[in-house]
């Protein structure tokens, strides 16, 4: 059982997990796609506050080793969405160059 | 007025019928909110439990008319050809609305009163969220069976079945599939639950994610430009993530309503991944905002695009996650934390998605050559709802966080602790704030109209006198 205050402050670490995870994400691929190194590394301070969100779960007693392994996991998952992501975005999009190339661009009706 | 297919016409009397059901389901919202803080506003007149009906009901109607109308605006274009079946699919249009109008009326009638086989069928099935009678559900079968035939039979004439086609054929047909099992009810209330989260859970979190993951991708598409392969390998994609976590994510629903302890396990996994496909299209909104610098035709199209990306992350996933897991949840549920997550997560997956899809066809109608689409009233509509949305959930979130202190977990979720939380100045204060914003997110929609009847228009007149 969760005693008093504790539900609260496991649910405001559910939040910054995943808004952690989030703000990581955006930050992230938002300074690789500037090239801004600021903004990359600015966003390892979400990803740090996220591992912080999910820690602050793992630990907590109410969660067994079932539940501390998922999280673990889940976590873990979150660090690497925004890099694994963006590398699959990085080569479908050099395939839209390509394929901008081939063809003019009409801006007001496209690709029909 | 540009040449237009019929089906796309069509498309616009659905997105007009759907905005009037938006302003009533806003108006419906805003009665409920208000007898939160005056319980005799209206009572034995319009009670509350009907307010808050209609004004579910109200959302879950406009938003599938809105995607119904955006499907019939692509579907000529990415076949070529007009729908087949136009005649009948005007003619279900007509039913559904006709059947829209008479099952409000029942409602606004019949209040109160006994519970039987006769009220199933004619008045409510009493069934939250889809308390619509047996006859209009059927009614609703039929449409949709249109609909899948109007869809189906049109690319099979048309010989062409592209990727996207392929997705939206399968959903759809698991979408009114689902529905059907919203029809199915046993005396016994914990299997009766079990079904009827198919349609609530199985809609929202997988076939609707789904079917705005495809009209999403005609909308990049059309807004953007973006080439036909990427948006459909990103489909793909989406859809596996999707379906992989959303499916089995309805085991969520199944904690407390007396399945098995299994569901505990596999409700609180995959409800811990539901929020990566949500994560990964903040990273794909952030690349093609950034590959294509913000620049577009349309820019309210644009702007609720990158809305919709955003929104789907932050009110699906942070909102869903923060309580999902049981061991949080057997706390949380039934709170207010539970409409913060719903508002936020209706509004940013579902209807910024429409406003998507309407305003692709106001450019198409209306400035299809040009000038850029762009107004004042829409930015101010814009940041207006996407203030006043935040405003709403931050006070339900504020009064949810003291239920669960004050109801739960320092009561023990007994009756007389229910009654505490119910008076205690952290949940009763914040619902004058949430009315507050409710108030303010009407005048934001007021805007939205305005704006979507004016925008464009002069551009339009340009145009005819002076061609670009």
């Amino acid at each position: 059982m969760i005693q008093g205050v504790e539900v609260l402050y496991l649910i405001g670490a559910g939040l910054v997990f995943i808004a952690g995870a989030g703000l990581y994400a955006l930050l992230y691929a938002y300074g690789k796609i500037k090239g801004s190194i600021l903004l990359q590394r600015s966003s390892y301070l979400f990803a740090l506050a996220m591992l912080g969100g999910v820690a602050y779960i793992v630990a907590h007693p109410a969660f067994d080793t079932f539940w501390k392994s998922l999280l673990t996991v889940c976590g873990l998952t979150y660090l690497f969405i925004p890099k694994s992501m963006l590398w699959v975005m990085e080569r479908v999009h050099l395939r839209e160059e390509e394929e901008r190339k081939k063809e003019k661009h009409n801006p007001f009706y496209t690709n029909y | 007025m540009s040449k237009l297919y019929e089906s796309q016409k069509l498309a616009l009397w659905y997105f007009s019928v759907a905005l009037v059901l938006f302003g009533a389901q806003l108006l419906f919202g805003l009665l409920a909110a208000y007898q939160y803080l005056n319980p005799d506003f209206l009572y034995g007149v319009l009670d509350f439990s009907i307010n808050r009906m209609l004004h579910i009901n109200a959302m879950i109607v406009w938003l599938i008319m809105g995607f119904m109308g955006g499907v019939y605006w692509f579907l000529p274009i990415e076949t070529g050809r007009e729908v087949v079946g136009i005649k009948l699919a005007k003619l279900a249009f007509f039913v559904l609305v006709a059947a829209v109008a008479v099952v409000v009326l029942v409602y606004l009638l019949v209040q109160t009163g006994k519970g039987d086989f006769f009220t199933l069928w004619f008045i409510t099935e009493g069934r939250e969220y889809i308390e619509a009678p047996r006859w209009a559900d059927w009614g609703i079968v039929a449409v949709m069976l249109v609909f899948y035939f109007n869809v189906v039979a049109t690319v099979i004439k048309s010989k062409k079945l592209t990727g996207i086609l392929g997705v939206l054929i399968i959903d759809l047909l698991a979408l009114a599939g689902l529905y059907l099992a919203g029809m199915y009810f046993t005396p016994n209330i914990s299997v009766d639950q079990f079904w009827w989260w198919w349609v609530v859970h199985l809609w929202v979190e997988a076939t609707w994610e789904v079917l705005v993951g495809v009209l999403m991708a005609w909308a990049l598409m059309t807004v953007l430009g973006t080439p036909r392969k990427i948006v459909e390998a990103w489909l793909y994609l989406e859809v596996f993530l999707v379906f992989g976590t959303g499916i089995l994510g309805l085991g969520h629903h199944y904690f407390w309503i007396g399945t098995p302890e299994y569901w505990l396990g596999i409700g609180g996994f995959f409800s811990a991944l539901e929020p990566i496909p949500l994560v990964a299209m903040v990273v794909h909104a952030i690349y093609d905002a950034g590959s294509h610098k913000l620049r577009a035709a349309n820019k309210p199209a644009l702007f609720w695009i990158m809305a919709q990306a955003f929104g789907n992350f932050v009110g699906a996933g942070m909102w869903g996650f923060m309580h999902t897991l049981p061991q949080i949840n057997l706390y949380s549920h039934g709170t207010q934390i539970t409409p913060a997550h719903g508002h936020l997560a209706f509004f940013g997956a579902y209807v910024t998605a429409n406003l998507v899809l309407m305003y692709i066809a106001i450019q198409r109608v209306r400035a299809p050559e040009g000038p850029a689409l762009d107004s004042r009233a829409w930015k101010l509509a814009y940041v207006g709802f996407v203030i006043t949305i935040f405003g709403m959930v931050g006070a339900l979130t504020v009064a949810g966080f003291a239920q669960i202190f004050v109801e739960r977990a320092v009561g023990g979720a007994t009756w007389s602790a229910y009654i505490a939380g119910q008076e205690h100045p952290w949940v009763r204060e914040p619902m004058y704030w949430r009315f507050g914003f409710g108030v303010l997110f009407l005048l934001s929609y007021l805007i939205l109209i305005y704006d979507m009847l004016t925008i464009g228009k002069r551009a339009a007149t340009a145009t005819e006198v002076k061609p670009a």
